[in-house]
């Protein structure tokens, strides 16, 4: 990966800002940037025009708070799902403002995300993280809300290789979840590998930028037989010496 | 940091020392410098040994010199005892005396607090202005069987090819001793200390390149300096030799990246936990489980790389236990194949043995033939390509008491260990495990048997558990070289 190409262009700007987490839409781009799908998505600032955005995208549709100040939006009311009609998505946005309103102040909340609500999958977790002596370190596992009460995860020391990533598949507890349990059809695996690969890799981005990025959270990272959607990421950046 | 062949060279003087300075030698048998002396000469260190104090002429029986400066001869290595404050001045005459390494065994440096900090900083600096190398400082002693450079008077002087680096010396001492009753023993030791110089990663690269270590065990309590350094060190270690880690102070850091999920999950353990097995060690959790598996690296023969096991016991009770037990380390009881079968159907065993896997014998066939008809069954089983290793499960006290009750003999069991032993195929290697009650009877028995057994080179563990776990975790370490096509570790020997 490029120093100078978009993603570097990216991170060095929200490194100089001092910021310690890229907003949404940044994460997003370079999700994409990545090569990881990620679900279709519009800014709306008002009721109108997130029920406006939400035919463009295709209903059914998720809300989705839009400020820099907050990590974990649905503790504090900031998601909604599965919203259809115009009256479904007018409720949530107001119901959204209300309750980030109170928990952040209005001043810091931009507007809603408004994103196309994506099929039903398996919800896993890619992340990484910077440990103070081993340094950059991958994580993959069950994903979703109930990540740090399942804690069910396998772990490396970045950069991992291909065998590695399929290693780290099969040393989950839930293993046989990706295989196609009860029926269901086999995940995508190598969409899996490739997810894993493209963070934390010989050329991934903990690698690659390991002065810039120090953590990452994607989850959930939504799997299917075929292809798979990152629904969440999150970026921690390193603060800048003083 | 030790980069270069030279540096490693430069530790040889470590453990190969031609001659050691004492520097807080004493006369009063209370002190630790009295008992240093007296354990150099009284263990035979093969090499010239100086007393150094300045108020004495003569210590142990030794001509003392008031300084390292005084000292006729070439000094390769000092021990230095004297109280803090003065290791200073003694670190600088080691300097200019030409002294090679200073390993320094007093405590109250960065262990201590900031003023002990700031001393041991001083000592690092004072060194680095010439070629001297700092082992400790707060640590015991170092050991090498070959130059007879010994930890203290009882510990065994054994030659063996295990290497043992430890953040602790007391632990140093109680793993050679356990290696002295469960039949592996030393190349060399050292109890690393506060590693202000040489530390844990050094001393594991050099033990990586040491002729004389086939097997590495470290007990790491804090690592001090690069993370990435020593798994990486480690990494390239496990490819040659197997090393057998016991990490402790496993508390939960203070997480930096309390925000996200993934700094949630990844407490200071778990982190270590993947170092360890990503680089391909062996992980225990106990000095009992590290003996546990040096011993099997030692002697189970060939080293079993298949999850695959027989298990032969007698009583129906442990059979089910011991399936329940290989279930939870993931080990697999195969059926053995239609050929085995025959061959165990044609020595006429009696109607209530079962020939499924795990296998259960009676008792009166195990004392067929005073024990020796046994060795039939066990090479019927070694012989099945399918099975990589086969346990002996047995119950000590019904082969023990079988003709009375007041006198116990061991002589079947002794044949049993040895057909055991003469069981062993190319392909599968054959546990023992002596189930036994805490009866202090037992105990004398038990060591005689232990005795045999390490000249027969067959490993003997007294509960099932310990077997199989330890069993479990050589298997990981084939797995581990299988992987990664690295070549099979052959590094075991046979057993001496």
């Amino acid at each position: 990966m490029k120093q100078g190409g978009i993603i570097g262009r990216l991170l060095v700007k929200a490194y100089e800002q001092d910021r310690s987490l890229l907003f949404e839409v940044e994460a997003k781009e370079l999700l994409r940037r990545l090569g990881l799908r990620t679900p279709a998505f519009k800014i709306a600032k008002s009721k109108r025009q997130a029920c406006f955005e939400a035919r463009k995208v295709g209903t059914p549709v998720v809300l989705k708070v839009l400020s820099p100040g907050v990590v974990h939006k649905s503790e504090l009311g900031g998601v909604r799902l599965n919203l259809r009609t115009r009256g479904e998505i007018g409720k949530a946005y107001d119901e959204i403002m209300r309750s980030a309103t109170r928990s952040i102040g209005d001043r810091r909340i931009y507007g809603v995300l408004v994103e196309r609500m994506v099929p039903q999958g398996t919800e896993l977790i890619v992340g990484a993280t910077t440990d103070e002596k081993f340094g950059p370190i991958i994580v993959f596992g069950i994903g979703g809300i109930f990540v740090e009460l399942y804690k069910d995860f396998s772990m490396r020391l970045i950069p991992i290789t291909a065998r590695d990533a399929n290693e780290m598949l099969k040393e989950i507890r839930a293993r046989d979840l990706l295989e196609g349990y009860r029926g269901q059809d086999r995940l995508d695996l190598d969409e899996l590998v490739r997810i894993l690969l493209a963070i934390g890799g010989r050329d991934g981005l903990m690698a690659s930028f390991p002065s810039y990025v120090k953590a990452i959270d994607l989850n959930p990272v939504v799997v299917y037989p075929r292809g798979s959607l990152v629904v969440d990421g999150k970026f921690f950046l390193h603060q800048r010496k003083r | 940091m030790v980069t270069s062949q030279r540096d490693l060279k430069l530790l040889d003087y470590v453990f190969h020392p031609r001659s050691i300075a004492v520097i807080g030698a004493s006369n009063d048998e209370k002190k630790y410098g009295y008992r240093a002396v007296s354990v150099l000469k009284t263990q035979h260190f093969k090499g010239n040994i100086y007393p150094v104090n300045p108020s004495a002429d003569m210590i142990c029986g030794l001509k003392s010199y008031p300084s390292v400066k005084h000292i006729p001869g070439k000094v390769d290595l000092a021990q230095i005892m004297v109280p803090a404050p003065l290791v200073p001045a003694m670190v600088k005459d080691c300097l200019s005396k030409g002294v090679k390494i200073a390993h320094i065994y007093t405590s109250g440096f960065s262990e201590a607090g900031k003023d002990g900090k700031m001393l041991e900083d001083q000592i690092v600096r004072i060194a680095g202005r010439g070629d001297l190398r700092i082992v400790g400082p707060n640590c015991l002693g170092t050991y090498c069987s070959r130059c007879r450079l010994a930890l203290n008077h009882r510990v065994g002087m054994e030659v063996g090819d295990v290497a043992f680096v430890s953040q602790s010396g007391g632990l140093t001492s109680s793993l050679i001793q356990a290696g002295n009753v469960r039949g592996f023993a030393f190349s060399k030791a050292i109890s690393v200390g506060n590693c202000a110089d040489l530390g844990l990663v050094e001393f594991l690269e050099y033990m990586a390149s040491d002729a004389e270590t086939e097997i590495i065990a470290m007990y790491i309590e804090s690592l001090r300096g690069d993370g990435r350094r020593f798994f990486n060190v480690l990494r390239k270690t496990t490819r040659k030799k197997p090393v057998v880690i016991f990490k402790s102070g496993n508390t939960r850091r203070g997480r930096e990246v309390a925000a996200s999920h993934t700094g949630a999950l990844t407490g200071d353990y778990v982190i270590w936990k993947t170092v360890l097995s990503q680089a391909g060690a062996i992980e225990v959790r106990s000095l009992a489980e590290m003996a546990d598996v040096i011993s099997g690296l030692k002697r189970l023969h060939p080293i079993p790389g298949k999850r695959s096991l027989a298990i032969i016991g007698n009583g129906g009770g442990q059979s089910v236990i011991s399936a329940d037990m290989c279930s939870e380390f993931n080990l697999d009881l195969n059926d053995l194949s239609a050929h085995t079968k025959r061959k165990l159907k044609s020595l006429q065993l009696p109607a209530g043995t079962s020939t499924k896997n795990p296998i259960d014998l009676p008792a009166s066939v195990l004392r067929r033939k005073e024990g020796h008809f046994f060795k039939a069954v066990l090479e019927g089983v070694t012989s099945d390509r399918s099975i990589g290793a086969v346990v002996l499960n047995l119950e000590m006290e019904t082969i023990i008491y079988d003709r009375s009750a007041e006198n116990p003999s061991i002589h079947y069991l002794v044949n049993m260990v040895k057909a055991a032993a003469e069981a062993r195929s190319p392909t599968c290697a054959v546990m023992v495990v002596l189930r036994s009650s805490d009866d202090p009877k037992l105990q004398s028995l038990k060591e005689e048997i232990a005795m045999r057994a390490k000249r027969l080179a067959m490993p003997v563990y007294w509960d099932l558990r310990s077997g199989l776990k330890a069993l479990e975790k050589i298997i990981y370490y084939s797995d581990y070289l299988r992987r990664n096509r690295f070549p099979k570790w052959t590094g075991g020997g046979n057993g001496t």
